[in-house]
């Protein structure tokens, strides 16, 4: 797929993520998700061993892939990669609930709306300001800017060993985490 | 079981495409008055072919804008399987038709296009699940399932639903398909479990591979017995009881056994689904 001119991603400092869910929260709210759908997810990861154990959070939404799997399994043509952002945009009205992005994209964005018969996903809220992910988060610990400055970032990594390989669609995401948490 | 409509829709692409294999076998192998012996197999590859499109709308979240799934042609393995389906509906159509009327100009090379397109239909269908982000389907043994499925459907359904006077060297022919399909779905059970049991330095790769054979081995054990003994012994069975005789009659007993390998693979796809939805990504 082409690349983006100036592709848009996802900063986020995991360092300073307390698992509140504030973002999770504020994202079900503003765009109305289903019971049981999260569009923006936290998660926690633990390992090591005692007492050389440690354990780290992970908010993610959709990451934006480069290579988005999304956009090439949807049969209907609902999903398109913006050129000016890189932004993968799901069109709810081309939907037709199939759910098969729901088994090729690695990260579990797109979520199923069982009320409406077809499939959510984030989409950066676009017409907004911000993110209102990143507006809500106490800790702020979720941006959002251009890929390349993000990537520059000291410690910015995308490999973390309880995440899928960054090959199979290469997200638009960096996080900084503990060096426990790379792959 | 919610991808119900998904295991119904997919049974019935590989049960259509084996019956018509069958009946271009048979149309080969058999006296042209044996032909009315197939016959009611072979008018029923289109009904099986259309029930199965019809049944994988109920996956759809809006099952009227099903037209959409064509748009994406040059990208989509699933809108490739859906042309591919919809083209071997079509030919089942006219091969189906047919038999009906008895018509048999141009009937051999109508069902060996009905086979091609079946076969084409069954394959892309298996491939849509061999995809990088899904480490349980990402295997060979899925295309193996839905071939192996097609094989010994195709093969038991005229062995056991026809009766057999004489010419019962073609009877030998469907039963060597049945053994074929049976081992061919003993080898897809075998290539599963290998790949889920195989090693990977892809931490969360292992790591949900783990989580299903665990899964499958601790708590469903016996589920994965009862469709090996259903899909690979039973039709072994009636392969080796038939295989010698001169004569055989349809019975309600061998519609049974027909009825019960069907559940049997309806018991593998649903171990299939299982394993890829089992564990939400992230």
């Amino acid at each position: 797929m082409a690349a983006a001119r100036a592709q848009i991603g996802f900063f986020v400092d995991a360092t300073r993520c307390i698992n509140c869910k504030t973002c999770e929260i504020a994202c079900k709210d503003f765009h109305d998700a289903a019971v049981g759908r999260r569009i923006r997810k936290v998660r926690s990861f633990e390992g090591g061993e005692f007492p050389a154990v440690f354990a780290y959070n992970v908010s993610m939404s959709c990451n934006h892939c480069a290579e988005p799997a999304c956009v090439q399994g949807c049969p209907a043509g609902a999903y398109s990669k913006r050129f000016e952002d890189g932004i993968v945009v799901h069109d709810p009205e081309k939907c037709i609930g199939c759910r098969y992005c729901t088994w090729l994209c690695p990260y579990g964005a797109p979520q199923y709306d069982a009320r409406e018969g077809r499939v959510r996903k984030c989409n950066l809220c676009l017409g907004e300001a911000e993110p209102v992910c990143v507006a809500a988060c106490p800790m702020r610990a979720i941006e959002v800017g251009p890929l390349a400055e993000i990537a520059a970032r000291p410690g910015a990594t995308i490999a973390l060993r309880d995440l899928p390989s960054p090959a199979l669609t290469r997200p638009s995401i960096r996080y900084r985490v503990r060096k426990e948490a790379h792959s | 079981m919610k991808e119900w409509p998904l295991i119904l829709f997919t049974l019935a692409t590989q049960l259509a495409c084996g019956l018509a294999l069958a009946a271009t076998v048979f149309e080969t192998r058999a006296r042209p008055t044996d032909a009315v012996l197939m016959r009611p197999l072979a008018m029923a590859i289109f009904p099986v072919i259309a029930c199965g499109l019809l049944l994988s709308m109920a996956h759809l979240g809006r099952p009227l804008m099903a037209w959409r799934a064509l748009l994406n042609l040059g990208q989509s393995r699933l809108s490739l399987e859906v042309v591919l389906t919809a083209l071997f509906a079509l030919l089942a159509l006219a091969y189906s038709g047919f038999w009906w009327m008895g018509r048999t100009e141009g009937r051999l090379v109508l069902g060996a296009a009905t086979s091609v397109a079946g076969l084409a239909a069954v394959v892309a269908g298996a491939v849509l699940y061999t995809v990088p982000t899904q480490p349980a389907w990402n295997s060979g043994w899925v295309p193996a399932s839905f071939l192996g499925t097609a094989v010994l459907l195709g093969g038991l359904a005229p062995a056991v639903l026809i009766s057999w006077r004489g010419n019962t060297g073609l009877l030998r022919v469907f039963l060597s398909a049945t053994v074929a399909g049976s081992l061919l779905l003993l080898i897809a059970a075998l290539w599963m479990m290998t790949n889920l049991s195989r090693r990977t330095y892809d931490p969360y790769t292992a790591t949900r591979l783990a989580g299903v054979l665990q899964w499958l081995t601790s708590r469903n054990s016996w589920w994965l017995g009862c469709y090996l003994a259903l899909v690979s012994v039973l039709p072994a069975a009636v392969a080796v009881r038939l295989w010698p005789q001169e004569r055989v009659e349809i019975t309600p007993f061998a519609g049974a056994m027909l009825a019960a390998v069907v559940l049997g693979t309806a018991m593998g796809r649903a171990v299939m689904y299982w394993l890829g939805t089992r564990y939400e990504p992230f």
